[in-house]
């Protein structure tokens, strides 16, 4: 039996910005599982060049916060090939998020065969605080799912 | 002759750094009003900075763009070191260049393929441009992406970087860190001339009468290097002062349209000298110094030694990519790691000043600190203040010459006049000087 293709995990988000760090801390604890045929990256700033970060045959899940919405740590998951993410229009350095770089990737013909974004909701962004429980808790749901899909092939999230 | 009366009003300026608006008023076919208008808050790092300690700017001042967080650190070092008589030199001094590469080189490219070259081929969005030029775009992200990985690697992380310390670093990367970079390189040098190559088959509007003898152009010169540390202040037509004396040759002003102050070279408004800084100033004032591989290019790509058409500005950007990218290959290959990562530097009761070339021109900094390391004044002027007035100037200019054209076209021809600058207003409006009137 083949072994599943690789799996990129991208953390998107600022350590230092309580929950907004919730992408680099579910890399962290991933890091720690050592887990084979598993590669994370953390990107604490720019975004820009995400199309370049992973190849056409591995799978990508890509973890970042959500904006609060009255349910901390309630997670969201979005299947990035089969959604389009932003709208057509000006993209400046201000506005180049997730999704305008994924439509960039799309663009490029560099999407991966398998492409997932799961948005955790935030519940404070202030300096130098920590998670909060909620968003940590979901964390470890994080962790576990991605975890899960690591090692199997087909699995529905 | 043309008649002609209208209001062109773009409410919020796209692919441009913060947020502004343009308004141009025409009456009767003669440009009565041009304004760039800079509502963004203004964001108070100067006031800040009061009362910190003199260790401090090179971080708090990183934090102004995300974009050109070196310039701002090396600007703020290089005022605060004078004070004290600190020069870093040999290793310290390279690394500081190379980290600088490294921000030319992400700006630049950013610029170029996603906030300017979109006006060129009447598209919205670097988005639009990958569809229409995937390989091209690639190489343009593996481009941003070498630029980020020399901020990480030195800096320690690709934006605001926290490696950064007065006299030098914290931690100096060793030999096998820095060519570790080698690889990437040698691929963006091909990118680099890819994208120059491209950008050169664009049609280039201009703007009539645009003298060089009308318009002076500002920027840091050095006896042997193309400038982005060190260096004199020089223009073309005659200026040539060290940092302390620029600072008080320029005299900035306030306009009631903007959070962002302007400025002029030589007394106060109205009869000052107005100036620009950025490529096109840098290219004039240090084109004999780059090596003849871009002088080559140059003139491949059409660049003469003297160029005032800003909308042509995107070509010298590219030619400063790739000079950013021969100068980091340069310091990498002769790199031997300093002995010590910083040199001390005391505190010192003084002034210091400091102008080093941020992407979008000359970033100046001025310190005044006192016996025990206190900032007791800070004074700050990004390259885009500076350029408020010759962006202005361009829209005036432009418009009269250019009232043929459809209200849509000439809107947007002045949104690109704009963009020629790569303004970032983030960066402009830490300036606002306010008083508050109270009315019992």
């Amino acid at each position: 039996m083949c072994p599943p293709p690789r799996l990129v995990l991208i953390g998107i988000g600022n350590r230092d910005r309580g929950d907004d760090a919730v992408g680099p801390v579910v890399c962290d604890l991933m890091i720690e599982r050592s887990l084979p045929g598993l590669d994370t990256i953390v990107l604490e700033g720019s975004v820009l060049d995400l199309p370049i970060r992973w190849s056409a045959d591995d799978r990508v899940v890509i973890v970042d916060a959500a904006a609060p919405a009255g349910e901390p740590g309630s997670i969201t998951r979005i299947d990035g090939l089969a959604t389009r993410l932003v709208a057509p229009g000006a993209v400046s350095t201000h506005a180049i998020d997730v999704g305008a770089a994924i439509e960039l990737a799309r663009a490029l013909d560099r999407l991966p065969i398998e492409l997932t974004i799961i948005g955790v909701e935030g519940e404070t962004f202030e300096f130098g605080a920590p998670l909060t429980p909620a968003v940590q808790r979901a964390a470890g749901r994080v962790v576990a799912s991605v975890s899960r899909r690591a090692v199997r092939p087909a699995d529905d999230w | 002759m043309t008649h002609k009366t209208l209001n062109l009003k773009v409410p919020t300026l796209t692919r441009v750094e913060g947020e502004g608006a343009m308004h141009v008023t025409v009456h009767d076919g003669d440009v009565t009003d041009v304004r760039l208008e800079i509502y963004e808050p203004p964001r108070l790092f100067e006031a800040f900075l009061r009362g910190r300690k003199y260790t401090e700017p090179v971080d708090i001042t990183a934090r102004i763009c995300g974009i050109c967080p070196v310039a701002y650190q090396m600007s703020a070092a290089h005022a605060i070191e004078s004070i004290a008589g600190i020069r870093p030199s040999g290793a310290i001094r390279e690394l500081r260049r190379l980290l600088y590469c490294g921000e030319w080189i992400e700006s630049h490219v950013l610029h170029m393929a996603f906030l300017h070259a979109p006006d060129f081929l009447g598209v919205d969005s670097g988005i639009d441009i990958a569809h229409l030029h995937p390989e091209l775009m690639q190489q343009v992200l593996h481009l941003k992406k070498t630029g980020n990985r020399i901020l990480e690697v030195i800096g320690g992380r690709p934006i605001h970087p926290v490696n950064v310390r007065l006299g030098g670093f914290y931690r100096a990367p060793t030999q096998a860190e820095l060519r570790a970079l080698s690889p990437d390189l040698e691929r963006a040098h091909d990118g680099a001339v890819a994208l120059l190559r491209w950008v050169a088959t664009f049609d280039y509007p201009s703007i009539p009468d645009r003298l060089v003898s009308r318009t002076e152009y500002v920027s840091l010169r050095h006896g042997s290097e193309y400038p982005l540390n060190e260096g004199r202040i020089v223009s073309n037509l005659g200026l040539d002062v060290d940092a302390a004396t620029f600072g008080e040759r320029v005299h900035e002003y306030q306009v009631a349209h903007s959070t962002a102050l302007h400025a002029v070279v030589d007394t106060d408004r109205g009869r000052g000298r107005h100036y620009q800084t950025g490529p096109l100033a840098r290219w004039m004032n240090n084109a004999d110094l780059v090596p003849a591989s871009i002088r080559a290019l140059a003139e491949e790509v059409g660049v003469a030694e003297v160029e005032t058409n800003p909308f042509r500005s995107i070509l010298v950007r590219g030619l400063e990519t790739l000079w950013a990218i021969e100068e980091a290959q340069r310091i990498i290959a002769g790199y031997r790691p300093p002995l010590a990562p910083a040199m001390k530097v005391p505190a010192v009761a003084g002034v210091g000043h400091g102008c080093t070339e941020a992407p979008r021109g000359v970033l100046y900094h001025r310190y005044q600190i006192d016996a025990a390391g206190t900032i007791i004044d800070a004074v700050i002027m990004p390259p885009t203040s500076q350029n408020l007035d010759a962006i202005e100037t361009d829209l005036r200019d432009f418009v009269a010459s250019h009232l043929d054209l459809d209200d849509h076209t000439l809107g947007h021809r002045c949104e690109q006049v704009i963009r020629n600058y790569d303004p970032c207003i983030s960066c402009a409006t830490h300036f606002l000087r306010f008083s508050i009137e109270r009315v019992p």
